[in-house]
């Protein structure tokens, strides 16, 4: 081989260095096609109208924009769906802090069996943990069926379609990705300071809310959020495991495309839920910087 | 002291709680599966498995178990051919970087309701080669891959970074063209990462409902979304074949991945 020709190759990858940003290529125009414009399509349908029979005609109108956010009852489902998530995402978080807590102060083959029941439910389907649940709580499921026959329940009971069967099938989807964000943010910490804040007479309450509480915050706030917005966007859940009146922005969106074959106003919908999320996203995120520069 | 352990022991009470929470849809459809009983009821009567005998002769769901298996095959496939020049870019350029990172993760964070409707609209009309794209397999995988990249991409920048620069340098002091020396340099070194991120996007698209049932036709549609459509009328432990089905591919391929990768630090 040639010193000219080894010159043109060892080019060839410093050029392939220099040249990076091509490599970025086919994945910005994967996001650009099936993402952007996509969403760019949905934005333009949400101004056009809905005369009745037909999908959609072309239109520049604010019509569905102001009737998702004057109509009562679009109000409502706003007001639902973000009180769902909130709850959703208290429960959630609170639930994966204090498991993460628990393994984060054990060692060896019982850390990694907890380690892989938090995994369990990010690898179950959302049908499934459905499915699941919906044999747990009627009235002739496992619950009644345990509750009846250990005797602390002289009746059966029925709990599908309820808040509550609605809000423990929504934290089960989210719940893996907040332990291990919380979980991250505990491997940083050195356990030692809450040892050192036992010796010096603090007691484990006063431990746990002025040492660890805030060293995971940030762990904590991204949970959240989160939980949050996972739990906006979902529908099937809350549909098949709540009650029949919970009607919520994702539910009402896939109602009016599918159902109603109101192509305009779902998309106006959708972009409604996306501003929600973003705002969610976006405070929270400003509430993080704030409280952090206030504490360093 | 006291308040030192009465604190332990209900921590470890509330750990016992979540395990059971964790694993009681898992554990009920396991059990149900496998129930003789026409209903879905307990306490569970008898057991037999022809249930299994009615799910594997009934076309339609292995279709749908097949149409799931492609559609996750398709997923996988784009989602590394797309991410692995990605996450390489990423992890060596510096200008923009954060910016094109979030750009590339956002379709994370927007609801598959969302993305459904959205691909639905935006490209249910278009037809490639005469072949109208709503309805095909392929449209589905496309949109699966918008929440399978972000996750590739995820795993794979981490993997490129913490990877020796000298050793491509090398390669390409040697003679290698660029595209030999990164397949027979970085991708067996950055393995583990690219199994990985294989495994995200293969578990992602199995399991995503959602945006499937807004792509699909009767002839494309996914397990999860046969499953979701017969959820109020199928009153038979069938429909817990089905979702034992599904779980079970998913834990096979994460055991296949643990497999591999257990094999492959052995050696």
């Amino acid at each position: 081989m040639s010193s000219a020709d080894a010159i043109s190759r060892r080019s060839g990858i410093s050029g392939l260095t220099a040249n990076i940003p091509w490599l970025l290529v086919p994945g910005l125009l994967f996001i650009f096609f099936v993402f952007g414009w996509p969403l760019l399509y949905l934005l333009r349908m949400s101004f056009n109208d809905h005369p009745g029979a037909t999908v959609y005609v072309e239109a520049w109108t604010l019509r569905n924009y102001v009737f998702v956010l004057t109509d009562p009852g679009m109000l409502t489902e706003i007001a639902k769906t973000v009180y769902l998530s909130v709850v959703t995402a208290v429960v959630t978080v609170t639930a994966a802090f204090f498991f993460a807590q628990f393994v984060w102060l054990r060692e060896g083959s019982a850390r990694l069996i907890f380690l892989a029941i938090a995994l369990g439910p990010m690898l179950i389907s959302e049908v499934s943990v459905i499915i699941g649940w919906r044999m747990f709580f009627p009235s002739n499921g496992l619950l009644s069926y345990a509750m009846t026959s250990t005797g602390l329940s002289g009746q059966k009971i029925n709990l599908l379609s309820t808040e509550l069967a609605a809000v423990v099938g929504l934290s089960y989807i989210s719940v893996s990705y907040c332990f291990f964000s919380i979980l991250s943010v505990l491997n940083g910490i050195d356990r030692g300071l809450l040892t050192a804040s036992a010796d010096l007479g603090a007691s484990p309450v006063r431990t746990f809310f002025t040492v660890l509480l805030p060293l995971a915050k940030g762990g904590i706030a991204a949970a959240f959020t989160q939980a949050f917005v996972f739990t906006m966007g979902i529908y099937a859940t809350t549909n098949a495991l709540g009650p029949d009146s919970l009607w919520t922005v994702p539910y009402e969106i896939q109602l009016q495309m599918l159902t109603r074959r109101n192509w305009p106003m779902a998309a106006a919908l959708s972009i409604v839920l996306i501003v929600i999320i973003a705002a969610a996203a976006l405070v929270t995120q400003w509430l993080r910087h704030r409280k952090g520069s206030r504490h360093v | 002291m006291f308040e030192e352990r009465a604190f332990r022991n209900l921590h470890r009470a509330f750990a016992a709680f979540f395990t059971l929470y964790v694993l009681i849809p898992i554990g009920i459809t396991a059990v149900m599966a496998f129930s003789d009983d026409n209903v879905i009821r307990f306490p569970i009567r008898g057991f037999s498995v022809r249930w299994f005998g009615a799910f594997l002769n009934d076309a339609q769901w292995i279709n749908a178990a097949w149409n799931s298996l492609e559609i996750a095959a398709m997923t996988t496939v784009m989602s590394l051919l797309l991410s692995l020049p990605t996450a390489y870019a990423l992890a060596n350029g510096q200008r923009g970087r954060p910016w094109l990172q979030t750009l590339l993760i956002l379709p994370l964070f927007v609801p598959g309701v969302v993305l459904g409707i959205s691909v639905a609209m935006g490209l249910g009309s278009v037809t490639v080669f005469g072949s109208e794209l709503f309805g095909s397999k392929i449209l589905v995988a496309c949109a699966h891959t918008l929440w399978a990249l972000p996750l590739a991409i995820t795993v794979l920048v981490p993997t490129f970074e913490t990877l020796d620069k000298s050793l491509v340098e090398a390669a390409g002091d040697l003679g290698a063209p660029p595209l030999l020396a990164f397949f027979n340099v970085i991708v067996p070194v950055a393995m583990t990462g690219i199994v990985s991120a294989a495994l995200f996007s293969f578990i992602t698209s199995l399991n995503e409902f959602i945006m499937a049932l807004f792509l699909t036709t009767r002839d494309t549609q996914t397990l999860p979304v046969m499953l979701w459509l017969s959820l109020r009328s199928s009153a038979s432990p069938q429909i817990a074949v089905a979702s034992f089905v599904l779980a079970g591919s998913v834990f096979t391929a994460v055991g296949l991945a643990y497999a591999w990768y257990s094999a492959s630090r052995r050696k």
